[in-house]
């Protein structure tokens, strides 16, 4: 399959009055096309930024990319200036936000949110851009009337039905999602789930499903990437990843989880705090909170290491058994 | 089941909504919960369940309806006994950055409930508060720190700490993880039940998060609109739901064990609005499993199965009269 999108060695960081957050730190991950990427992490481990990296969305003088190369097609993006990204945001890389209530503008009707993308990138006229906004409408099972609402005239679930109409308008290569259910009680929440799947399988669309929520990415993706402080840690197929955690932050991520099919006597908590992007520790990023932390885990940052044929983590001590594992088995 | 601690009778709490009418955000529920045991009330946003913990802990007054804490009636006491019954059932709040007073101390949240019940003398209130942090695993330094300074856990300790400051028997636990990230949550989960054994306490625990409910919890109740819709233990309730909402509500859970398969209910619609509802069942709307008796009849809490109450009238009574 053909790679669609490819970060290289990215590096982001915002200014702050306590000085530089160190928001994303040598991350590297490659999205195929039609591929359904699920993208997990707890709070400030650097899922947004990535994908505002990508649509280079960043808060202008506060947000940089210190570092680093993101393909799109081929075409490295960072460098690109503002009017060429425009053409391709919205049109071949859309994004669905978190909070469907903030992202979209109060003040205009549905259909001149909607209409505005096909007048941007298809140079329709206002008549049939607001045809266009009442098709899309029913596409996500909104009566087509209900273009000249306003927003506050739609429920929470409505309105991210509303955003997943524009952010598809285009029929984008690559749609990123961004929390797109958090804000959703759990039965709207299925309902988006269910319609995000129908329509990405429709457009044929690449997804990178950004949650926090593993049984959601359970839910959508084959493949899910793990950050954690600003960088990937663990990368794989769902099926490997879930069944075989191998970053010891992962499995203590799926320890401390209550599961609704299987019950625990006791949740194994994890020790400590998620890491501060402002301090972060030397070597491995986890290594304050890692129960299995070596002395040399404190001076090195491990990278992310080929395990399985499509399971990778970055952790020294894992590096160093599983590879002489796969050594002896191919030799 | 040990004698209720709590018992929960009719208890209404509508709000009045300019031009609009009557919200019953809480409408006729009764619950009994005995002490020692967790009770989860899981719902939807805007289905009463935040209301229906305020309410037992008199931050709401009710509209009608009684709730009787060791049989005591706790809305028509008055002054000091008042007082006493507000030691015994305290609350911990959803979201740990604005339920603690920003301009204060660690040292002075914990510390009011003291101040403000006067039931201990301030010299003795030093040995009270090393004792409350010893028990929930605050550090000492944090004593002299302002709550900006914490973390969501840690904050979210100090809020149970404040609740046990007056050694309470029941405590209303209002989302205390939701706000909080996972490898956090799990902390906060053992700490609870922790406690729970140590003190013998009685929790109300209020969640949307039903994988959490199943853990915690010896009985769920499922609300919806006002109404309990589903009553029974915690394992019963998961294995054998037997309302269309919590079926619905169950299936719809996206779950991170992939050698589960089910099949998904999707509900159709929107939660519908809580103002000036029909006196039929509040889930027909979106009901998969309706007849028409179901607009004409009101379904009522009924026994259904030993210790199962269901709120449905397509559901036949197993238990023989």
């Amino acid at each position: 399959m053909k790679k669609l999108l490819e970060i290289q060695d990215l590096w982001v960081s915002y200014k702050t009055f306590e000085g530089m957050a160190k928001a994303v730190n040598g991350l590297n991950l490659s999205v195929y096309q039609g591929e359904n990427l699920g993208l997990v992490g707890e709070t400030g481990a650097g899922k947004t930024t990535t994908a505002l990296s990508i649509m280079k969305l960043l808060p202008p003088r506060t947000g940089n990319i210190d570092k680093g190369k993101i393909f799109f097609k081929g075409v490295e993006l960072t460098k690109k200036p503002e009017e060429y990204l425009q053409k391709i945001r919205g049109n071949e890389i859309s994004m669905i936000f978190q909070n469907p209530l903030t992202s979209l503008n109060p003040v205009f009707t549905i259909g001149e949110q909607i209409g505005m993308v096909f007048i941007r990138h298809f140079n329709l006229s206002k008549k049939e851009a607001w045809k266009k906004a009442g098709e899309m409408l029913e596409v996500v099972g909104i009566p087509s009337r209900r273009v000249e609402d306003y927003p506050h005239q739609f429920s929470g679930g409505m309105r991210q039905r509303v955003g997943i109409a524009a952010s598809l308008s285009c029929k984008p290569d690559l749609l990123i999602a961004d929390e797109p259910t958090t804000a959703l009680d759990v039965t709207i929440q299925a309902q988006v789930l269910e319609l995000i799947k129908e329509l990405k399988e429709k457009y044929s669309t690449a997804l990178i499903m950004i949650s926090h929520n593993l049984g959601v990415v359970a839910e959508l993706c084959q493949n899910v990437a793990v950050m954690y402080a600003g960088s990937i840690i663990e990368h794989g197929s769902v099926k490997q990843v879930y069944k075989d955690p191998l970053h010891p932050y992962t499995q203590g991520l799926f320890a401390s989880l209550p599961d609704i099919y299987d019950r625990k006597d006791r949740l194994t908590a994890m020790k400590g705090v998620v890491s501060d992007a402002l301090n972060l520790s030397e070597g491995c990023k986890f290594n304050p909170r890692c129960p299995v932390v070596m002395e040399k885990c404190k001076l090195n940052q491990p990278k992310l290491v080929r395990i399985k044929s499509d399971h990778y983590v970055a952790c020294l001590r894992k590096n160093e058994m599983e590879a002489k594992e796969v050594e002896s088995t191919i030799s | 089941m040990n004698q209720p601690l709590v018992k929960i009778r009719n208890l209404k709490k509508y709000f009045h909504i300019k031009d609009q009418g009557l919200l019953h955000a809480v409408d006729d529920i009764n619950l009994d919960i005995p002490a020692g045991e967790t009770l989860g009330l899981v719902g939807e946003s805007g289905c009463g369940k935040s209301t229906t913990g305020l309410t037992l802990v008199r931050l709401l007054q009710p509209t009608s309806g009684e709730v009787f804490y060791n049989d005591k009636d706790i809305f028509s006491l008055k002054g000091k006994e008042s007082k006493e019954i507000r030691q015994r059932m305290q609350i911990i709040f959803q979201d740990p950055y604005s339920s603690l007073n920003p301009k204060k101390l660690i040292k002075s949240i914990i510390s009011e409930p003291f101040i403000v019940h006067g039931i201990i003398k301030r010299k003795n209130i030093e040995e009270k508060i090393n004792r409350l942090l010893e028990m929930t695993g605050i550090a000492k330094n944090l004593l002299t720190k302002y709550p900006h300074e914490l973390d969501g856990g840690k904050r979210q300790t100090i809020g149970i700490a404040r609740a046990l400051a007056l050694e309470p028997d029941f405590i209303v636990c209002d989302e205390p993880v939701s706000a909080l990230d996972v490898s956090i949550q799990a902390q906060i989960l053992n700490l609870l039940m922790n406690l729970q054994k140590k003190l013998n306490l009685t929790y109300l625990f209020i969640t949307h998060d039903l994988s959490v409910v199943k853990h915690i919890s010896q009985r769920v109740a499922v609300m919806y609109l006002g109404k309990i819709v589903e009553l029974a233990e915690t394992n019963e309730l998961f294995n054998d739901p037997q309302h269309p909402y919590t079926k619905a509500l169950l299936s719809a859970i996206p779950s991170f064990n992939l050698d589960v398969k089910h099949e998904r209910i999707i509900l159709k619609g929107d939660v519908p609005s809580p103002i000036n509802p029909k006196p039929v069942c509040r889930f027909l709307e979106r009901c998969w499993n309706t007849n028409k008796d179901c607009q004409e009849i009101e379904p009522s809490l009924e026994l259904k199965s030993p210790n199962h109450w269901v709120s449905c009238i397509r559901i036949t009574s197993k238990i023989k009269n």
